[in-house]
């Protein structure tokens, strides 16, 4: 398969500080993989350099989306050219409500294509007509980033830690619906806890340490791996020497 | 004129010449204050302010055009249940109206309320007879169509014991009309358990200058809501209603959302006075400053009883660097059984909110308009249905496009 994401080299500032120091990565059309780390490695980060998010300054390196070159292309091209993030933390927007924004989305995508998702992630008038994350609940701010992404229904979905702060029942919901809108669709998955990856199956996966992609390879494996030795060990695994 | 006259004749020529404290001084000798005649009925332009022209979905209406009150109406199910009138007619018709009249403002408290006490004409009066609960909204139209006018009109609005009713009063000029001068005296009495939700949209022109005065008495039980609009540029504005609380449990709630264009001043204030106790009072403002517009927000709370709870919050979005908000809550409490709280905040759009929308899809202007919207969200005015939708329209048209 063509890659529908490629990145060479990645190196990318924020407020001065780095925050990707070489990343290299490639996600196949059609394919879910998964980026794993410890805190503070860079996955969040790697996120929104791929979408464009403005406070973040690359440094050197290229992003192929789609085959096109797009590591200067703003933020708004890139997500018409078919990429969405779900945030990990996504701002308060106090007067906004979650109804106004699907209403946008659904002019472009289709209100029967928002209504269904709206329904199938169990998500209640009450929290439609709340300002947009205010006061919600960890759940709730999930599905609400994962209704909205949904209802963009992108090519290349970027899902930055889907799992953090969702109880079981939501996790399970959530997961189940994701994994159906992911069927064909391209997708990085970012997770620290791994859970989210029981739902979603992910081709390949990669570690990310200190800013860089430090392996790559079967997500049964290598999540094993982690599980058995933490990682810590991923700091100091040849492999990621070489890296 | 009839209504004005036990009052103090030399006094008030006296404060003629009296600024108001607040806002530019006016001349108000600089502007005309007669007009050619019977004016011509406006149609759907008042539509802009929420009105319907020809009063339907009403529980009653006032029309008033330059000088002339053109008509009133109400719904024959309400006959029994309101009156509604011109000032002039409601003075000649109830003699105990002296009792209201210039009792909730002070005639001569500047030249403004001067003017209007020698020489105002027009208003509306509107009753709301004892127990009666007038379920549709009551509309008042006050239209500036000549060049040049000041137009000086005084409204009572009496809500008698356990009445309730809402009111939408739309304030506009026409819109070959360049410059004028709109003063509006209005007195509201709320008797023991009544109810008056009061919304005015304001509609002027950016060469108009507008000096509304407003009073309200409340008595025990008694609740009063009142939201102001105004999206549209004026040269000028300057109001700063006061609401005394002489009874005990009212509840009263000064909410105001001002769009500032062009070179647009705008002082803005309100003032809830809690005499009595277990009253509680709440002032909100939001305000958004464009172009080289000026806004400021003042809004006082006074507990003089015990146990009262009032609450400010001004909130302020700056869309230009031309352009200035200043906001200026102020606590005065003299009971300590009283609680009053403040919050104020001015800044510009969040751009991590900007940024975060427009990830969704939409574009910078998409994001920040709805961003905008949202700071102006009606939805706090805790509006009627009806009411809430017609503001709503009100907002959209005034953004220039629907979300």
């Amino acid at each position: 398969m063509e890659p529908i994401l490629e990145v060479k080299g990645l190196r990318a500032v924020v407020d001065g500080k780095a925050v990707l120091k070489g990343v290299d990565l490639t996600v196949p059309e059609g394919e879910v993989h998964a980026l794993l780390g410890p805190n503070a490695s860079g996955k969040s980060s790697l996120a929104q350099v791929l979408l464009g998010i403005p406070a973040f300054h690359v440094v050197s390196g290229t992003i192929r989306f789609k085959g096109r070159e797009v590591t200067r292309s703003p933020l708004e091209e890139r997500v018409k050219m078919g990429m969405a993030l779900m945030f990990q933390n996504p701002p308060v927007v106090r007067g906004v409500k979650l109804a106004d924004i699907l209403k946008i989305l659904s002019s472009r995508t289709g209100s029967t294509w928002t209504a269904r998702l709206t329904s199938q992630l169990q998500v209640g008038e009450e929290l439609l007509h709340r300002d947009l994350n205010y006061g919600f609940s960890g759940g709730e701010r999930k599905k609400a980033e994962a209704l909205q992404v949904l209802a963009m229904n992108p090519e290349f979905f970027i899902l930055d830690e889907p799992d953090s702060g969702v109880d079981i029942e939501n996790l399970e919901l959530m997961g189940r619906e994701l994994s159906r809108a992911l069927e064909g669709k391209s997708a990085l998955v970012i997770t620290h806890t791994s859970h989210i990856l029981k739902y979603l199956r992910a081709r390949e996966a990669h570690v990310m340490i200190e800013g860089r992609v430090a392996c790559h390879g079967d997500p049964e494996k290598i999540l094993e791996t982690i599980q058995a030795k933490g990682y810590e060990w991923c700091k100091r695994c040849p492999s990621a020497m070489r890296s | 004129m009839v209504q004005e006259m036990s009052v103090r004749h030399e006094e008030l020529k006296e404060a003629l010449n009296k600024p108001s404290p607040y806002g530019p001084d006016l001349d108000l000798s600089s502007y005309l204050t007669e007009t050619g005649g019977r004016p011509e009925e406006p149609g759907q332009e008042v539509s802009s302010v929420g009105l319907d022209p020809r009063g339907e979905g009403r529980a009653g209406s006032f029309m008033q055009v330059d000088h002339s009150a053109l008509y009133t109406q109400i719904q024959k199910m309400y006959e029994d249940s309101l009156e509604i009138m011109s000032f002039e007619e409601a003075v000649k018709k109830h003699d105990w109206l002296q009792e209201y009249v210039w009792k909730a403002v002070d005639p001569a408290a500047d030249k403004y309320t001067a003017f209007t006490a020698l020489h105002g004409k027009g208003g509306y009066f509107i009753r709301v007879f004892e127990g009666k609960e007038v379920a549709l909204p009551l509309q008042a139209c006050l239209y500036l169509r000549t060049g040049n006018l000041l137009q000086a009109v005084h409204n009572i609005i009496l809500m008698e014991r356990d009445s309730s009713a809402q009111l939408l009063t739309g304030c506009l000029t026409h819109p070959q009309v360049e410059r004028g001068l709109h003063l509006g005296i209005s007195e509201f009495y709320l008797k023991r358990g009544a109810k008056l939700t009061f919304t005015m949209v304001h509609h002027w022109g950016p060469k108009v200058d507008v000096r509304p005065r407003t009073g309200v008495v409340m008595e025990d039980e008694s609740t009063f809501v009142s939201n102001y609009i105004a999206l549209t540029p004026v040269a000028s504005l300057q109001a700063y209603p006061r609401v005394r609380m002489v009874g005990r449990k009212a509840s009263a709630a000064l909410n105001s959302i001002v769009y500032g264009k062009g070179a647009s001043q705008y002082d803005l204030g309100g003032w809830i006075e809690m005499v009595g106790p277990s009253n509680r009072g709440e002032i909100l403002g939001r305000t958004v400053t464009a172009e080289e517009s000026k806004v400021t927000m003042r809004a006082r709370i006074t507990s003089l009883g015990g146990d009262n709870v009032g609450h400010v919050e001004c909130n302020g979005l700056m869309l230009s660097p031309q352009s200035e908000i200043s906001a200026v809550p102020e606590l005065l409490s003299k009971s300590s059984t009283s609680t009053l709280t403040h919050e104020a905040a001015v800044g510009k759009l969040n751009e991590e909110q900007v940024i975060y929308l427009m990830s969704r899809g939409l574009g910078r202007k998409e994001a920040e308009d709805l961003l905008i919207r949202g700071f102006l969200d009606v939805r706090i005015l805790k509006l009627p249905e009806f009411l809430q939708q017609q503001v709503e329209r009100i907002v959209q048209l005034a953004m220039g496009r629907g979300l």
